[in-house]
């Protein structure tokens, strides 16, 4: 891994501590080339966890020489999805704001755990609120307009007066009039005027003709475009600040709830680094020995990417609160210390909030094979899609369910395709099952539709067991040297004077083989079934 | 502010010429190896693998994936179902076919399809017919099931062999290697008054 210099910069002091002189208060400062500002909204990442945590920088300062950062936690709707039976189904990039007093409403963080900047506009309809234009809101990384309170778990639309001991007005949105600023900006020379309120901030007293409030308005996407592209040499990255000096703690701190439906995480977990928008990882053959050492949770983020369809068809996929999805993301963290360095990279996070419905409807099918809720549907039209299948149940048995159809591959029958329903009652797929098996629902392609209890499934096997992946133990110990790693690794044509093309040719003939097995298998049932439908009186 | 579904599918049927369908991949391949693989023909756009919902666990994997353009998918396909291609593995080769819709988990809906399904009173002729065709779907299934067992002992048998002969080919190739190394050669060369060039 390669060591990079990463660079930090103090912006505009605030203040003196008031009881510990030794403690200066900042407005702003410039971290790896971005620029924050008090009040900003940002992200900070941690291991393990597809996506980053929200958070609004509520206080900065260095005591000490370490730099250290208040924020105020944003929710997302997983986070709380305990809490969120009985509200309004979340949107789908609502967070919530935490409110409240007590445990988890905000952390002190080292100010190195910070990944970037987020966008997010308040839509509340609270009369304090500069109510967000359109095209605001349609730019938004997020919006919030409701709090979940971290004592009571409470969801609520009403904002009240402070968030922990700050003005709830910081949390709205900028009033108008107020200058925009762009990334390039110059900073500092925007003043706003303020009502006059002496603000007390943990009991520290800010001088009031330092309240100015420089925020400004950034895209997350003008980040993305200013920053400079990635090369390879710079993946992955740890920081040369005195990391190993610092107190390296992120904490989170728990709520009091009981653990009861959450999935505690044990161990410790650091924050982890910044991962680059996954359009830039297209290095070259040496990437392929590389990616092994991107923490596992960067691999799969990366993994999600532009190729997930823009039209993700009717919701199939939405939120659904009361069904656990079994994620690792709990509501309520253990305070987690570690000694490791705190890594970061530079690029601020490209969040594709489309992966998590992805992620999600993989967790779905886990936990509804656990809870007996899914139903294999086979005999279908192999050229519905998911939302006709959830119609059709929708309409024939008045049940909701969840449904994706499954792959066609090269080895599927072309007959038949199959999908699986996730329904939210055990009781419902078997009365769903139960109903197919002794009548009889036909499509209109004369098929009868079949089901069975889905069966989660098998586990995958050791990778070693892949057949046709030779390799000689002598062999291995010699390919330290990258030549030879490359080698293998890289994606190629075995020439025709290599040992490796007969082999491969052998391999080739038995692919043709099976391919021609199953077109003939298949050609065969195709005939048995036109057979027996051809005795169909109404079709 | 709706894309109509026929807009919605036409872009769907773009999408699926532009994506190529890979499997007997190894399960260590990941995104980024198939990415870099595959650059060589063009941009890749996406990857998507498809999750095996099967009872076996060592199945090669397959995956979707989306280049840039026609031409790249269609050159894809050409050189690789010509030439053995191999990815993070020797000696088996990946296969390759163009993507159709049905491999998309995700597709839109086609417009126009017929979605009206009935239910089959059991007094009438057609739910015997029924019930043999559900009989008949079920028959298929285990016979994919055995097909799929059969062809995996057939490639369990062929990497098997081919391992056997590596070996003994990496054996007869130490053997003379070693002869050259330790000079064995040049004196037998010299006894039969042969020359033989120094590697």
């Amino acid at each position: 891994m390669s060591e990079r210099e990463v660079e930090f910069k103090w912006g505009k002091k605030k203040a003196i501590g008031k009881y510990n002189h030794e403690v200066q208060f900042y407005e702003s400062f410039t971290y790896d080339k971005v620029e924050y500002f008090l009040y900003d909204s940002v992200y900070l990442y941690v291991a393990n966890e597809p996506e980053p945590y929200i958070g609004k920088l509520v206080k900065i300062w260095e005591d000490n020489n370490k730099k250290k950062i208040k924020v105020v936690w944003f929710f997302r709707p997983i986070e709380i999805r305990n809490w969120l039976q009985g509200v309004a189904p979340p949107m789908k990039n609502e967070i919530f704001l935490g409110s409240g007093r007590g445990k988890g409403l905000y952390n002190v963080n080292p100010l190195e755990v910070l990944v970037g900047k987020c966008k997010v506009v308040c839509s509340s309809k609270d009369r304090r609120n500069p109510q967000p234009s359109e095209i605001e809101l349609l730019m938004a990384d997020y919006v919030f307009f409701r709090t979940f309170d971290v004592v009571t778990c409470k969801i609520s639309e009403k904002m009240g007066d402070k968030i922990g001991d700050f003005e709830i007005e910081h949390f709205f949105n900028q009033k108008p009039g107020q200058a925009q600023r762009s990334l390039e900006a110059s900073k500092g020379d925007k003043t706003i005027a303020r009502p006059k309120k002496a603000l007390t901030i943990g009991g520290d007293v800010v001088d009031k003709s330092l309240m100015q409030r420089n925020q400004f308005k950034s895209t997350s996407k003008l980040q993305l475009d200013s920053s400079p592209p990635i090369s390879k040499k710079n993946l992955p990255f740890k920081k040369s600040l005195n990391v190993e000096s610092l107190a390296k703690t992120f904490q989170r701190s728990e709520r009091n709830v009981s653990p009861a439906s959450m999935l505690r995480r044990e161990g410790t977990a650091y924050v982890k680094p910044l991962l680059p928008p996954p359009q830039r990882i297209i290095g070259s053959e040496g990437d392929a020995g590389r990616s092994p050492r991107l923490p596992q949770s960067v691999k799969e983020y990366v993994k999600q990417e532009k190729s997930l369809p823009q039209i993700m068809g009717p919701p199939k996929q939405r939120i659904h609160p009361s069904i656990d999805a079994g994620r690792a993301l709990t509501p309520g963290k253990s305070i987690r210390t570690d000694n490791q360095a705190l890594e970061a990279t530079r690029r601020p996070v490209y969040v594709d909030k489309s992966r998590w419905f992805k992620h999600k409807w993989e967790d779905l099918l886990r936990s509804g094979f656990v809870d007996g809720t899914v139903v294999l549907l086979q005999n279908l039209d192999p050229s519905y899609s998911s939302s006709e299948v959830q119609d059709i149940i929708k309409f024939y048995f008045g049940l909701n369910c969840d449904a994706k159809v499954l792959s066609q591959t090269a080895i599927s029958s072309p007959h038949c395709g199959e999908a699986h329903a996730i329904f939210k009652k055990r009781e419902e797929a078997q009365m769903v099952i139960a109903k197919l098996s002794k009548t009889c629902l036909m499509l209109p392609n004369g098929s009868p539709l079949l089901a069975r209890t889905g069966i989660p499934p098998a586990p995958p096997g050791d990778p070693k067991n892949f057949f046709g992946h030779l390799s000689l133990s002598s062999i291995e110990a010699r390919r330290e040297r990258p030549a030879m790693r490359n080698a293998v690794s890289t994606a190629h044509f075995p020439q025709p004077n290599t040992i490796e093309y007969p082999m491969a040719a052998e391999w080739s003939v038995l692919q043709k083989n099976s391919a021609l097995q199953w077109v003939a298998l298949y050609e065969n049932q195709g005939k048995e079934i036109e057979e027996l439908k051809s005795k169909l009186i109404h079709k | 502010m709706g894309i109509s579904a026929e807009k919605e599918y036409a872009d769907f049927e773009d999408k699926v010429k532009r994506t190529v369908y890979f499997d007997n991949l190894s399960p260590k391949v990941k995104e980024s190896v198939l990415k870099t693989a595959l650059s060589q023909f063009g941009t890749v756009v996406g990857v998507q693998f498809i999750p095996n919902y099967s009872q076996f666990n060592n199945l090669p994997l397959c995956a979707l994936i989306e280049m840039e353009s026609v031409k790249d998918a269609k050159s894809v396909v050409a050189e690789i179902a010509n030439y053995p291609f191999m990815i993070l593995g020797m000696p088996r080769p990946v296969r390759v076919r163009p993507a159709e819709a049905q491999m998309f988990t995700d597709r839109p809906i086609k417009p126009g399809q017929k979605r009206q399904c009935r239910w089959v009173d059991p007094k009438e002729p057609d739910f015997q017919v029924a019930k043999k065709l559900k009989s008949l779907a079920r028959t298929h299934a285990k016979e994919a099931l055995c097909l799929l067992q059969i062809q995996l002992e057939e490639e369990e048998k062929l990497a098997k062999e081919q391992a056997e002969s590596l070996k003994e080919k990496y054996n007869k190739f130490k053997t003379i290697d070693n002869l050259l190394i330790d000079g064995t050669m040049r004196r037998l060369a010299s006894c039969y008054n042969m020359n033989v060039a120094d590697e």
